[in-house]
């Protein structure tokens, strides 16, 4: 019975809307006339004599206001793709710039200034190794070589001037032989002839030197090797009476003597550069120490000499001077305790101005 | 899946990358049937244009956010176009006054105003229907929608609409006669 009510309804309905009268359509459903009556009165009462009219402007504006938030949907987007989203990048780069050098470069920047022996020693041999991978050219590669050269010497004598003892290698000139007693870049080395390898430099030649130092100031070298061939020495030879003096104003007092070093010692190490290079067999590190040479002999000429030997031979004393004093400060620092707070520092300012430069830049972008 | 329904997932397809032409269609399909709807429930032309109008908005932003209608555009419109009366309805009380200007048909204004007076007893009863039986009767008498489109915009099936709104008939004729009698007495 309600199923057969329900759709005579609806059957009832659909004829009302379509046009039909009242008394029409109840005179299809006699038996359910009683039942239907109020319900499509009701109906006829519910619906509007004509449609809901739908006022133009209102339809205009609503699609006004629907395109204008789709716009505003897209700038978000472009400037969530290009501004924002970049600029919060941006920002946690930087951050992450800042974090690093206030942590992992912070150790780098630290480590600068360690010394064999120490436990930051291990980062700052890690961090040349990197650096010389990272070199760009054979030459840059051969500049830092002289540097680290010039460092490890550096090294040895701030930890015999500190009483240390602690492992060392170091390039130094061959000054005096006495015995096992010799004195090599101004330090006292007690040679083994076992420590010997091949043959023994002579005085004026230059020496890889790996050894200990002790408590009382003694080297005590485990391996001791000639650098370069023997023939270099005469050249060298005349050049040593310059280089010691020269080696010993530098590391003492000032530059002045230096262009004078510069001078006579390239002309003497540059031509055999290339020979000794690839000739020596042992560590690759051996490869540019000709031109360490310079760096030991004649802290002045270090960076100023090759560059120098690249374009001419002579190497030009005036600039030598002019631009030598930063090198000599920071590759060849006198009091190594002095030197090393200059990297220090170096490093940290140059980290401070890059966490800057990474705000900086995007906030101009959007 | 019917051409209508294909045409639409295109449309949307469109619409969610802000295509403005297909934002335009949408709008232009079913604004109309939103907007009678809200002014049939609410009866003030003014909340119907804003709900409807917002309606649309709504559509766009969580079509935006990747959130497409899981039924039929139609149910889904419906679906927001009555969560925004019902909030409506919980701010604004609901006001038992004729409905606005806009209901009225100026061609025959006598008959208009008989019908007036039975279509504002009927928004007066509405409010004792529940809301499936209110929404059935303004989608299926306020709208004009056949029984499909209203199952389509309520999201069920038209038999299930067809015993919907014969109920609904049922509890309106009786809100009706109650009226009635508490007018004569």
């Amino acid at each position: 019975m309600s199923d057969r009510l329900i759709t005579a309804f609806d059957d009832a309905v659909q004829a009302l809307e379509a046009g039909a009268s009242l008394e029409a359509v109840l005179a299809r459903y006699p038996e359910l006339a009683e039942d239907l009556r109020p319900m499509l009165q009701a109906v006829q009462a519910a619906r509007p004599a004509a449609p809901l009219r739908v006022p133009q402007q209102s339809e205009a504006a609503s699609l006004k206001k629907l395109l204008g938030r789709a716009r505003d949907l897209r700038q978000t987007e472009r400037r969530a793709r290009t501004g924002w989203r970049g600029w919060t990048l941006a920002l946690r780069l930087g951050g992450l710039a800042v974090v690093l050098a206030m942590s992992g470069l912070g150790v780098i920047s630290a480590s600068a200034g360690s010394l064999p022996g120490e436990a930051l020693y291990g980062v700052k041999r890690v961090v040349e190794t990197a650096q010389l991978a990272l070199a760009f050219s054979p030459a840059a590669r051969a500049e830092l070589e002289q540097q680290f050269d010039a460092r490890r010497l550096t090294e040895a004598r701030a930890v015999v001037a500190a009483g240390r003892a602690a492992p060392v290698t170091f390039i130094g000139r061959v000054e005096t032989q006495t015995a096992e007693r010799w004195q090599i870049a101004g330090l006292q080395v007690v040679v083994a002839p076992a420590a010997v390898i091949g043959v023994a430099p002579a005085p004026g030649q230059l020496a890889r030197v790996t050894g200990e130092a002790r408590v009382d100031g003694l080297i005590f070298a485990s391996r001791v090797e000639a650098i370069g061939p023997a023939g270099a020495t005469p050249t060298a030879a005349p050049n040593t009476p310059a280089t010691p003096t020269a080696l010993a104003t530098s590391a003492t007092t000032n530059t002045a003597p230096a262009p004078g070093a510069v001078t006579s010692t390239p002309t003497g190490t540059a031509p055999t550069a290339g020979v000794p290079t690839s000739t020596t067999p042992t560590p690759s590190r051996t490869a540019p120490t000709p031109t360490a040479t310079v760096t030991v002999s004649a802290a002045t000429a270090t960076v100023a000499a090759p560059t120098a030997g690249v374009t001419a031979t002579p190497p030009p004393p005036t600039p030598a001077p002019s631009e030598t004093p930063d090198d000599d400060d920071n590759g060849n620092g006198n009091g190594g305790g002095d030197d090393d707070n200059g990297n220090g520092n170096g490093n940290g300012s140059g980290n401070g101005n890059g966490g800057d430069d990474d705000d900086d830049t995007p906030t101009p972008t959007p | 899946m019917s051409v209508t329904a294909l045409n639409e997932q295109a449309l949307l397809e469109r619409a969610s990358r802000l295509d403005e032409s297909a934002l335009a269609e949408v709008h232009q399909r079913y604004y109309g049937e939103i907007y009678r709807y809200v002014l049939y429930r609410t009866s003030r032309t003014e909340v119907a244009d804003d709900l409807a109008s917002e309606t649309f908005v709504r559509f766009l932003d969580s079509l935006h956010a990747g959130r497409p209608p899981r039924t039929t555009l139609r149910g889904w419109l419906f679906g927001v176009a009555n969560n925004l009366v019902a909030d409506h309805f919980r701010t604004a009380p609901r006001e038992s006054e004729a409905l606005d200007e806009a209901l009225a048909d100026p061609a025959s204004p006598s008959a208009e105003a008989e019908h007036r007076l039975a279509l504002a007893q009927v928004r007066a009863a509405l409010p004792s229907l529940t809301r499936d039986q209110q929404e059935a009767i303004s989608l299926r008498f306020g709208n004009g929608f056949s029984v499909e489109e209203t199952a389509q915009a309520m999201g069920k099936t038209p038999n299930a609409i067809r015993v919907l709104q014969f109920r609904a008939v049922e509890a309106l004729k009786r809100a009706l006669q109650l009226g009635a009698e508490a007018s004569r007495s």
